[in-house]
């Protein structure tokens, strides 16, 4: 008996036709994903982390080996999974209340049970006081926390995040991590996957990192994250393991030797 | 500062002003006879005799009830098959090339076909007015149908909305500025429409048969007004559509 919310990944491989050639896009993917965890996926562009999410989604389809939610064969979109897009994605025409209402609109729960549930989730994102607001008239990072709302109103096992910091200014994108990280506490049953360009946003939130390289895309790494919460970035530990996801980049700072004399 | 503003507002006023100053120095001159170019007062005159008579409303009550029986007869056609077009390819592929190449003809080229028909009839005058609104009615609600971006549509896969929330919630909003605008240009075609209607198809009453009736009287005043009252009324229908669509359309604005 699998637990609400484990995902598993195994032999994985996803090809794309183009122009009559067969190109590998992920190849030999395993990944095992606990209830309740966060796991980031950073990889350099064009390493396949986000096909692999979008095939999570459901959004793509036909691929070889399983994808397993709760034992199940993943066959396209459900309200199981939410999703987080780094655009946004909000509906212009709705109000906030309305776009993180859309999920439910399918349920028949009625007017005020549903009206309830759209304002828990806004005040789980901090938004409350602009049900009535546009989505135009919201920034960055004010129109992120709605998206988020909007992916959780349905309570998912899995909540999938498609770099959805990506878009944000240095200091925003800082201050959402904080609050995704509370998100996470709060619905302490939902399972989340994230692809991230950010190495240290990946370290901070995660209790796992998977290290993709690419052509194809293959998992190289799967690095744990056991630092206690809430994390420090500037802690010895955070900067080490930091240093260590980047190594597998070949993007850390030369080591050079130094004397005291 | 506000002042100014408010100044600057009527900046569209200038250029009408200076040519009815215009006209009326040609006319004070004697430079053109009074019967092709009446002076000013005399048009002016002229109008309240025609409002104190009356007639002149109850031809514009005529004008208008046919524009809105054309009008609304014309956007509706055109949002359904817009719709259906814009839905479903087949539908599109059945009916665009038959639509594009009917649409290539003149409106003007259905006269001989609409009186030979249904003659000299209230209803050929409403069928011309509504072909001028389908049209654009059409072409802008497939347009609009066919805007809707591929993230989107991926939003309603993920809450797996089916084909007729996917159209109410998706679809139709994201078209929505366009086929307004549709309504609003096939507003004015329908208006425009009538006048051409009314002197066509030899009607008795209407904005456009008092213009034709003065013409063969040789009454300039009565032309000019008419051709005013036209011009105004058409100005201010799409005035109004605009501010509707603004009100309607707030969510597009960030503030």
């Amino acid at each position: 008996m699998t637990q609400r919310g484990t995902l598993d990944i195994v032999n994985l491989k996803k090809t794309f036709n183009v122009n009559g050639n067969t190109t590998p896009v992920l190849e030999n993917i395993n990944l095992k994903v606990k209830p309740g965890e966060f796991v980031s996926i950073i990889g350099p562009s064009g390493c396949g982390k986000t096909t692999l999410l979008r095939l999570v989604i459901g959004l793509e389809n036909s691929y070889e080996g399983q994808i397993l939610l709760d034992g199940k064969r993943i066959n396209g979109p459900g309200l199981d999974r939410g999703v987080v897009f780094q655009d946004h994605r909000l509906l212009p025409w709705l109000t906030v209340e309305r776009n993180v209402g859309l999920g439910l609109e399918g349920k028949r729960n009625g007017k005020g049970v549903n009206k309830e549930i759209v304002q828990a989730h806004l005040k789980l994102v901090g938004l409350q006081g602009f049900e009535k607001v546009y989505p135009a008239q919201l920034s960055g990072g004010m129109a992120q926390r709605a998206a988020i709302a909007r992916a959780l109103v349905n309570q998912p096992e899995l909540l999938l995040l498609d770099e959805p910091l990506g878009a944000l200014d240095a200091l925003t994108r800082m201050y959402m991590q904080l609050e995704l990280e509370k998100i996470w506490q709060r619905e302490a049953q939902v399972t989340m996957i994230m692809i991230t360009h950010d190495v240290e946003e990946a370290v901070y939130l995660s209790d796992k990192v998977v290290i993709m390289s690419s052509r194809p895309g293959t998992i190289k790494k799967i690095i744990p994250v056991e630092l206690p919460r809430p994390r420090d970035r500037a802690s010895y530990d955070f900067m080490k393991l930091k240093e260590e996801i980047l190594e597998e980049f070949h993007l850390h700072a030369e080591k050079v030797f130094s004397y005291a004399i | 500062m506000d002042v100014k503003k408010e100044v600057l507002k009527l900046r569209g006023l200038a250029v009408p002003l200076a040519l009815l100053a215009v006209w009326w120095i040609i006319t004070k001159n004697g430079w053109l006879s009074a019967v092709f170019l009446p002076p000013p007062e005399t048009v002016v005159a002229t109008f309240v005799k025609l409002v104190l008579k009356g007639k002149i409303f109850a031809d514009l009550n005529e004008s208008i009830t046919k524009v809105a029986i054309g009008f609304l007869a014309g956007i509706t056609a055109g949002f359904v098959l817009g719709t259906a077009m814009g839905l479903s390819t087949t539908i599109e592929k059945l009916f665009g090339p038959l639509f594009n190449a009917v649409r290539q003809v003149p409106i003007l080229g259905w006269i001989p076909v609409l009186i030979l028909i249904f003659g000299l009839t209230e209803l050929t005058k409403i069928i011309f007015i509504a072909l001028g609104a389908f049209y654009p009615m059409t072409l802008n609600t497939f347009d609009g149908c066919r805007q809707l971006k591929k993230e989107y549509l991926e939003v309603a896969r993920v809450f797996e909305f089916n084909r007729p929330r996917l159209l109410w919630r998706f679809i139709l909003p994201s078209a929505f500025p366009s086929i307004l605008a549709g309504i609003r240009v096939s507003m004015s075609e329908a208006w425009m429409l009538v006048i051409g209607a009314e002197i066509f198809f030899k009607s008795r009453g209407g904005i456009g048969d008092l213009m034709w009736e003065a013409k063969t009287r040789v009454q300039m005043d009565i032309v000019f007004i008419t051709i005013l009252i036209i011009g105004l009324i058409g100005f201010i229908l799409n005035y109004a559509m605009k501010i509707l669509e603004n009100r309607l359309l707030r969510w597009r604005s960030s503030n």
